[in-house]
């Protein structure tokens, strides 16, 4: 056995705990990914959340067995005859607004999510312990936004993308393909356009709220209600401007017009030229209202 | 860093005519504060609503202010992100997220800091053992006592080892043994990183026990900044504390007679010297009566009277 050197004989047990950090540091802009990351993984913990998004599954699977059966089994000649419609336009509307079964997912993750997304943060006083840290106001929201976004965009977007993808690799002649080219890029750009005006108003209506039950009914309120109210009066009025501030009218509108939907299919529709400017400011009013409220926690709990 | 920057570094923080109004046209919360603080333990002591927390969170760039305030040589209003990631803040209030462990929390805390992953995690359990959690760590802290709660806002704090630690009412809401703990762990935590700390309390006993140096806030003003031995002699000079084993009766009198002005707290005298003599005057009087002198030291308040003091000389009460 060979004798010990003098430096080891004279070494003591080092203390390993809290000591002076030599290592490197990360980027300061990626920091938004840590709030995202955070904000997304707490979201998944709540149990309602699971259950909407494995919801969103099932409707998902009938809308996918509806398709089929219309593209397949019906013949398109059969559907038109029917409806005196173009058979692309019905499929695809239905397809891509996937039904009000979806519709109600959406504003429920809205609700859930969106909601809870700043408030919890205010009522346990998670903002010092953000603001204290090297992370902006703007880091903050688009880590608090991002989640909700994706989400949405799970229960919304994801679902009926893949059903219009399906949809149109059913096609049975070219023609029918190049008339169906426009139903994913239209549910592209209807999913993300409702999954980020749905997430910036949540997430805005949230950071008004000291706790998350309070939250979650402002951000329910908000959205139920100019849609009730907007199904009530319009038919009275026999005007489609009681359905302007009713998100889920705004995009019922959308859809209409993106998946060239004829006009006698719904009563009272908003114009698109009315229905774009609105859902911008909306969202522009929501993005104010966030950046606002977000400086005032800062300064103040 | 810049060239400026590196001049500053062996300042804390210095601040300039700082001012600090919450309502338009209200009351003043700081009124023109002026400091240059050095790298050291200080304390920051005043009375609840004297403008302690305000100046923490000015500081760490919260809150709008007039005036100028620099903090490691960063200047508060404009570089809040290089600030930020060289100090750690243990708020009053409690400031967790719902849901986390200590141990993620603290992780967290560090990865925000700027820490990558593997060293956040490493970091997070260093931190918590090191303020006696390392057995809780796992549990969510929403189910914390008070005690430990304060022990996770510490950790949180310390985690990415900042240079300046600033904590706002450490002990609040601690048992009198929990309150040493957390005093010994804060006393010990510059030996440990070499961070300064500047302790924001209003008990004279936190900030005496941990600080060498104080900035008494009164009403918005400091009222003293320096060093706490120095602020506890201030006003004793030629005071010395005199105790003999038997016959204290006997020496006030032969130090009266001699030009002392005598004071008496039980057995201990409180001897101010004439101009131009020396404690070899006390001894020589003890000697003549043969009697033996077991203390004598310069006086000294305590904190608690040269506050008190340094509150009435600024016109103010306690």
């Amino acid at each position: 056995m060979s004798t010990p050197s003098t430096s080891e004989k004279s070494a003591t047990i080092a203390d390993r705990g809290y000591q002076p950090y030599r290592g490197g540091y990360t980027e300061l802009s990626t920091r938004w990914m840590l709030v995202c990351k955070r904000s997304l993984s707490s979201a998944l913990k709540q149990r309602w959340i699971l259950i909407l998004m494995v919801a969103a599954l099932l409707v998902a699977a009938v809308a996918a067995v509806l398709t089929y059966l219309q593209s397949a089994v019906i013949p398109s000649a059969a559907v038109t005859a029917l409806k005196s419609y173009t058979a692309p336009g019905i499929v695809s509307y239905s397809v891509a607004t996937s039904s009000f079964g979806t519709l109600l997912l959406t504003l429920f993750i809205a609700i859930y999510c969106g909601g809870s997304a700043i408030a919890e943060d205010v009522r346990s006083g998670a903002f010092q312990f953000y603001f204290s840290r090297p992370l902006s106001r703007d880091q903050y929201l688009v880590g608090k936004l991002v989640p909700a976004v994706i989400l949405l965009l799970s229960v919304s977007f994801v679902p009926t993308f893949l059903v219009a993808l399906m949809r149109a690799s059913l096609a049975k002649t070219i023609d029918e393909m190049t008339s169906l080219v426009y139903l994913p890029i239209g549910a592209i750009a209807f999913g993300v356009s409702q999954a980020i005006v749905y997430g910036l108003v949540s997430v805005a209506l949230s950071s008004l709220a000291r706790s998350r039950s309070y939250a979650q009914a402002t951000v329910a309120g908000a959205l139920f209600l100019p849609w009730i109210l907007g199904r009530v009066i319009a038919p009275i009025t026999r005007s489609y401007l009681p359905k302007l501030l009713s998100l889920p009218d705004l995009f019922d509108a959308l859809a209409h017009a993106l998946f060239r939907v004829p006009s006698g299919l719904s009563d009272r529709i908003l114009p698109i030229w009315l229905t774009i400017p609105t859902l911008l400011a909306i969202s522009a009013s929501a993005t104010v209202l966030l950046r606002a409220q977000i400086a005032e926690k800062e300064r103040t709990t | 860093m810049n060239v400026v920057n590196e001049q500053r570094m062996e300042l804390a923080f210095e601040l300039a005519d700082v001012r600090k109004r919450y309502d338009r046209g209200g009351k003043e919360a700081l009124k023109g504060i002026s400091l240059s603080v050095p790298m050291t333990r200080v304390g920051l002591l005043g009375p609840n609503g004297a403008g302690k927390s305000t100046l923490l969170r000015l500081m760490l760039g919260l809150l709008p202010f007039e005036g100028a305030a620099t903090v490691l040589g960063y200047d508060a209003r404009t570089s809040q992100a290089n600030i930020r990631a060289r100090i750690g803040y243990m708020p009053e209030r409690d400031a967790t997220i719902t849901g986390l462990s200590a141990v993620e929390l603290c992780s967290y805390a560090a990865e925000l800091s700027g820490l990558p992953h593997a060293d956040a995690i490493e970091r997070a359990h260093s931190s918590l053992e090191y303020v006696g959690l390392g057995d809780k760590r796992y549990q969510v802290i929403d189910g914390y006592s008070t005690g430990m709660k304060q022990r996770v806002k510490l950790a949180q704090a310390i985690v990415h080892d900042p240079k300046v630690l600033f904590l706002d009412e450490p002990t609040n809401g601690l048992d009198p043994e929990g309150r040493e703990e957390m005093l010994a762990l804060i006393a010990e935590l510059p030996s440990r990183s070499g961070c300064a700390v500047v302790l924001s309390s209003h008990l004279l006993h936190d900030v005496e026990r941990t600080c060498e140096r104080a900035i008494l806030l009164h009403q918005g003003t400091v009222i003293y900044s320096g060093r706490i031995d120095e602020l506890r002699a201030a006003g004793q000079e030629d005071i010395y504390e005199v105790r003999v084993k038997t016959g204290e009766e006997i020496l006030a009198n032969l130090l009266s007679q001699r030009g002392c002005h005598i004071d008496r707290e039980n057995t201990l005298l409180l001897v101010k010297l004439p101009a131009n003599a020396s404690t070899d005057l006390i001894f020589s009087c003890a000697d003549e009566r043969k009697l033996q002198v077991r203390h004598l030291q310069p006086r000294r308040l305590s904190l608690e009277s040269a506050y008190v003091r340094a509150v009435h000389e600024a016109g103010g009460t306690t």
